[in-house]
């Protein structure tokens, strides 16, 4: 479940403007994948369990936006029941763990590189502007991404252990 | 969308950077909800830009402003910010600190001026004078020296010590030598200056040549010279060709 969780989220979160939404959107994906589950007993491919996961969760996104279109949600007085998203300490050190080797990674570039970066991810600035100003194209951008992951992802790996079984 | 297309196309990181098409967009979500190699490469990279997000800003600042910024930071933090002052600090860095402070800055600054001053003041002008003087027509005292022979008396030259004086010379317009060198020996027989000339031989008179050599008197002490005169043929060779001795005394 965690495992296809992030990846939901991954998929979601560019799509949908809310938290909350995404969150509505995992839990009825989820929901539905269970309930084929438990009334097939299984899944005649169970190899293509991560499709089907995938698939449910692209028709629950399109019941999504029908409904978001048709409607506006009612304001209730109601607290929303929100998914409890705090860490615990285990999260808290494994996220410092990685913080400090994002930092390393970080230091080590290039003052441009670093410059790159955080006006794409931090300023969240037009790509092709940027490019342009520090006078690097795409597909700089790209394998500059590329490599920081590739040094991030022992450390990733070594953080993220079981998660990594379905 | 396969596994080594994917990777291939590096289109894990095109997709958080938002570079594909709604279609390869599909395939590649598609895709890496079955490939757990792709999944893990999504997440490690989303999890970078993740991490980064919360590192940079701590980054960009000044170190002594970040450390002070937030009630919230420990102690833990500081190294954080050592960290990254002692990475960006290099030797040439401590150097122009040391430079740049006022107490090491200001004598330096001074001596330049001192230096600057003199040139301009007195070393300059002293030069514009002696070169403009040297431009100058003068007289200059006229001696005419002897060979230097055996038992002979060597001319006595009497001149001022702020003066040059000038030495009458006659080569041989026949000898055809490339160049001529003119060497001063002192009573010891020691050089006390030499000097190559390339000389043209073309003067009126049929068979010799003459001209004068000016001997600066600056440097030269009161006592015996003798003044040689040498050819140097086209191949290199060194002829003697005379020598001539005086006794220089200065009225100054």
């Amino acid at each position: 479940m965690s495992y296809f969780t992030e990846l939901l989220h991954l998929k979601l979160r560019p799509r949908l403007a809310s938290p909350q939404a995404v969150e509505d959107v995992r839990q009825e994906t989820f929901t539905r994948v269970l309930a084929t589950l438990r009334k097939d007993g299984t899944l005649r491919q169970p190899e293509r369990l991560g499709v089907f996961v995938n698939s449910v969760c692209n028709n629950v996104l399109l019941e999504h936006y029908r409904s978001s279109s048709r409607h506006q949600p009612i304001e209730s007085d109601e607290q929303p029941d929100l998914p409890d998203t705090s860490k615990d300490a285990l999260d808290t050190v494994a996220s410092k763990q990685m913080e400090d080797r994002v930092r390393e990674i970080l230091l080590k570039m290039p003052e441009r590189d670093r410059s790159l970066l955080k006006a794409i991810f931090l300023d969240e600035r037009d790509r092709d502007e940027v490019c342009r100003e520090l006078s690097v194209d795409r597909e700089y951008l790209r394998v500059l991404l590329h490599r920081a992951k590739l040094v991030f992802k022992t450390e990733f790996v070594k953080q993220v252990g079981d998660g990594l079984r379905l | 969308m396969d596994h080594n297309e994917a990777v291939e196309r590096m289109t894990a990181e095109r997709y958080l950077l938002d570079e594909l098409t709604p279609d390869l967009r599909e395939a590649f979500e598609e895709h890496y909800f079955s490939c757990t190699e792709c999944a893990l490469d999504l997440r490690a990279a989303a999890a970078f830009i993740q991490s980064a997000k919360v590192v940079m800003p701590r980054l960009s600042v000044v170190p002594e402003a970040a450390s002070s910024s937030s009630a919230d930071q420990t102690e833990e933090d500081d190294p954080e910010a050592t960290t990254f002052d002692t990475k960006k600090r290099s030797w040439f860095d401590g150097l122009r600190k040391v430079f740049s402070t006022p107490a090491f800055a200001m004598p330096v600054f001074a001596t330049l001026l001192v230096i600057i001053s003199y040139q301009n003041f007195v070393t300059l002008p002293a030069l514009r004078s002696a070169v403009s003087e040297a431009r100058q027509p003068r007289l200059l005292p006229w001696s005419s020296l002897y060979p230097a022979m055996r038992g002979a008396a060597p001319t006595a030259i009497l001149v001022s010590r702020k003066q040059d004086f000038v030495v009458p010379i006659e080569l041989d317009k026949q000898q055809r030598y490339a160049s001529y060198t003119f060497s001063l020996y002192d009573s010891a027989e020691k050089r006390v200056w030499t000097t190559t000339s390339a000389v043209a031989v073309q003067t009126p008179t049929p068979s010799c040549a003459a001209f004068s050599l000016m001997v600066p008197s600056a440097g030269l002490k009161a006592g015996s010279y003798t003044l040689a005169v040498n050819g140097i043929t086209q191949q290199g060779t060194q002829v003697e060709l005379d020598r001539r001795a005086f006794d220089l005394h200065f009225i100054d």
